[in-house]
């Protein structure tokens, strides 16, 4: 009967032993696995903040130097006086989008816009006035980008169906998931709103559908209050309802890649050829960043630290157990040598059993990662003072391999050092200990 | 002429020098040998060395004419000796079978029948016999590995009278029917009796 024989009759009738060796090869290496995979979403996590949010830099014009104005002109209010200085225009944002270091940029005006609902229904608030002759007024974000728009990024809304609002977009809109139930719209059905500034009503396609709302307050005041039927439209389309042929904005965010360059990059912008000599003024925050980022990174601080506790611990905790039943096995070894049985034959036993019990501990901690980790993932963010409501957690094939590697060598060394306290003693010794 | 020949065995270990003193002897195939002693004399220290589980301090043990310590202590268990220990030594999560199988590629049932062993019993847990039963599987596998060399320490110490005898009766038809050298360390004068050739082994000096 050879080794690999013996090895599965053992495992077969060892139940008692295989099942406890099982769950602790499971569970380790599912914490193992999960806590990797953890610090892998955080750090994931953490560079999209830094990605997205990053360190920005804001662009405005410089409407606060009176230097920008022209003479003033008395009109029935007052006196009036015209910005005379520049515009950011589609050039500079060009320009410095191709700036190195440049993540994205956006332009972002909360409630910049007010749209009655003309052919569909808000939630209605407990007062209802209607002051545009349409319905009552709600106020709707207007982007450039909608995707870096800070309830997106701290994860309060998630994108359920469509996509997000982009530069190129016009008459774009996003509506709240919950709106869209209530008025039956979804992606590509369009809605009209109507604007008391303007006076005008104007059609925009339902580009992209979020959820995030539900829970949130129904009981308002006024339905502009409840935030279901707050939406996003496009930056194009606000231009065009003010018959504005080109872009003129009067603030850019510009983010850049790493919190660490965004003086360097800051400087390049401010030496465009596009933007050299123009009237606007620079600030730079990180604050929102470091707002996100720190307690992720303390949660993948956190992680490394498990990864690290639960490889010492489970390496003690298999070498304890492999040890704590040498003496069976002692005996095993002795009759195996004294019936002319290698001592290298007598040790690869050892290792097949201990490697019969990992094959499926490598399965089920793989069920049990792909089960947990998402779970735990949320948790852990839960615990932190992060605005972030989730991670995405996924398990990596390195992952996979480290783990499953690192822990094929614990059990190998676990094995050897077991084992080594046996083999190197005379077979006369392990047959008189045996007595 | 002599399957087994030691020549001036010496051996000591920690805390205890001069085990063995320098012993000489031979060994038959067909025959039963006795050693005889009282305890801690080194009567299993010299089965040990015989059997190839240990090395002496000095001298040869040769076997068919070769030093085994040139030819390789574990070729030598695996091809020229079998042990039977008093306390069976049997590998307990597997059937007196799989045991047996250990040792032979044969089929193991014919020769545990031939040894008193029913079917059921053959393919039951060790655990689950009687002493004398586990002895006869350890017997089984001595002699299912066609070693010509039979080593027995206290093989009937644990045991009754009535299977003792039977376990003596064994190994004497090992010697005599199936032409084994049989070495069988005792303290049982009945089993002595039995045996064709008595060596007594004292104060580290052995005599016939």
């Amino acid at each position: 009967m050879n080794f690999f024989r013996r090895a599965i009759r053992y495992r077969w009738r060892q139940k008692i032993r295989s099942i406890i060796l099982l769950l602790v090869f499971t569970l380790l290496s599912s914490a193992a696995l999960t806590a990797l995979s953890v610090g892998h979403a955080t750090e994931e996590g953490t560079a999209d903040v830094k990605k997205t949010i990053g360190a920005s830099i804001r662009i405005e014009i410089d409407s606060g130097n009176q230097n920008n104005y022209g003479p003033g002109a008395e009109n029935a209010n007052g006196m009036s006086y015209q910005y005379n200085g520049d515009y950011i225009t589609q050039d500079v944002i060009d320009a410095i989008s191709k700036v190195e270091g440049v993540a994205s940029y956006s332009a972002e005006s909360e409630g910049g816009y007010y749209g009655a609902a003309v052919d569909f229904d808000y939630f209605p608030g407990a007062f209802n006035v209607d002051v545009s002759g349409h319905g009552q007024l709600v106020p709707y974000t207007v982007t450039m980008n909608s995707g870096l728009s800070i309830k997106f990024l701290n994860g309060t809304y998630a994108l359920e169906e469509g996509r997000h609002i982009t530069p190129k977009d016009s008459f774009a809109v996003l509506i709240s998931q919950e709106l869209a139930e209530k008025n039956h719209l979804s992606v590509e059905d369009t809605i009209t709103l109507y604007s008391l500034d303007t006076q005008r009503e104007d059609v925009f396609e339902i580009v992209g559908i979020y959820s995030g709302t539900e829970g949130m307050a129904k009981d308002a005041m006024m339905a502009d209050g409840i935030a279901a039927n707050q939406g996003y439209i496009d930056m194009n389309s606000y231009q065009r309802m003010w018959n504005e042929t080109t872009l003129e904005l009067g603030s850019l965010d510009v983010y850049v890649v790493s919190a660490e360059n965004v003086q360097d990059v800051l400087e390049t912008i401010q030496n465009l050829p596009e933007i050299k000599d123009k009237t606007f003024t620079y600030s730079t925050n990180t604050e929102n960043f470091d707002l996100i980022s720190n307690p992720l990174t303390s949660l993948q601080t956190l992680m490394d630290t498990a990864v690290i506790v639960i490889a010492v611990t489970g390496a003690a905790i298999i070498v304890l157990l492999l040890v704590l039943w040498t003496r069976s096995w002692k005996k095993e070894a002795g009759i195996l040598i004294a019936v002319g049985r290698s001592k290298v034959e007598i040790v690869l036993q050892f290792l097949t059993e201990n490697i019969l019990v990992a094959i499926p501990a490598v399965a089920a901690s793989l069920g049990l990662t792909a089960l947990l980790a998402e779970k735990v993932g949320a948790y852990l963010v839960s615990q932190t003072d992060s605005d972030i409501t989730g991670l995405n957690v996924t398990i990596h094939s390195a992952d996979i391999a480290a783990v499953y590697g690192i822990g094929a060598l614990i059990l190998i060394l676990a094995v050897f050092l077991a084992a080594v306290t046996v083999v190197r003693l005379k077979p006369r010794i392990i047959l008189s200990e045996m007595d | 002429m002599s399957i087994l020949e030691f020549s001036d065995l010496k051996y000591s270990y920690e805390g205890k020098q001069n085990v063995l003193r320098g012993i000489s002897g031979k060994m038959e195939q067909g025959k039963l040998y006795a050693i005889l002693g009282p305890s801690g004399c080194g009567k299993t220290t010299l089965l040990s060395l015989l059997g190839g589980l240990d090395s002496p301090d000095s001298g040869r043990i040769l076997f068919d004419g070769i030093d085994i310590a040139a030819s390789g202590l574990a070729d030598h268990r695996r091809n020229h000796v079998s042990f039977i220990f008093q306390a069976y030594n049997l590998i307990d999560y597997l059937t007196p079978a799989e045991n047996v199988s250990l040792t032979s590629k044969l089929p193991p049932l014919p020769i545990l029948e031939c040894l008193g062993l029913t079917k059921e019993e053959a393919k039951r847990n060790v655990l689950k016999l009687s002493g004398g039963q586990q002895q006869r599987v350890a017997i089984a596998r001595a002699l299912a590995s066609e070693a010509p060399i039979i080593l027995a320490d206290e093989p009937t110490g644990n045991l009754d009278e009535d299977t003792a005898r039977d376990i003596t009766e064994i190994l004497k038809e090992s010697a005599h029917g199936m032409n084994k050298c049989v070495v069988v360390v005792t303290h049982s004068n009945e089993l002595a009796k039995q045996a064709d050739v008595v060596l007594r082994l004292k104060k580290g000096k052995l005599s016939m």
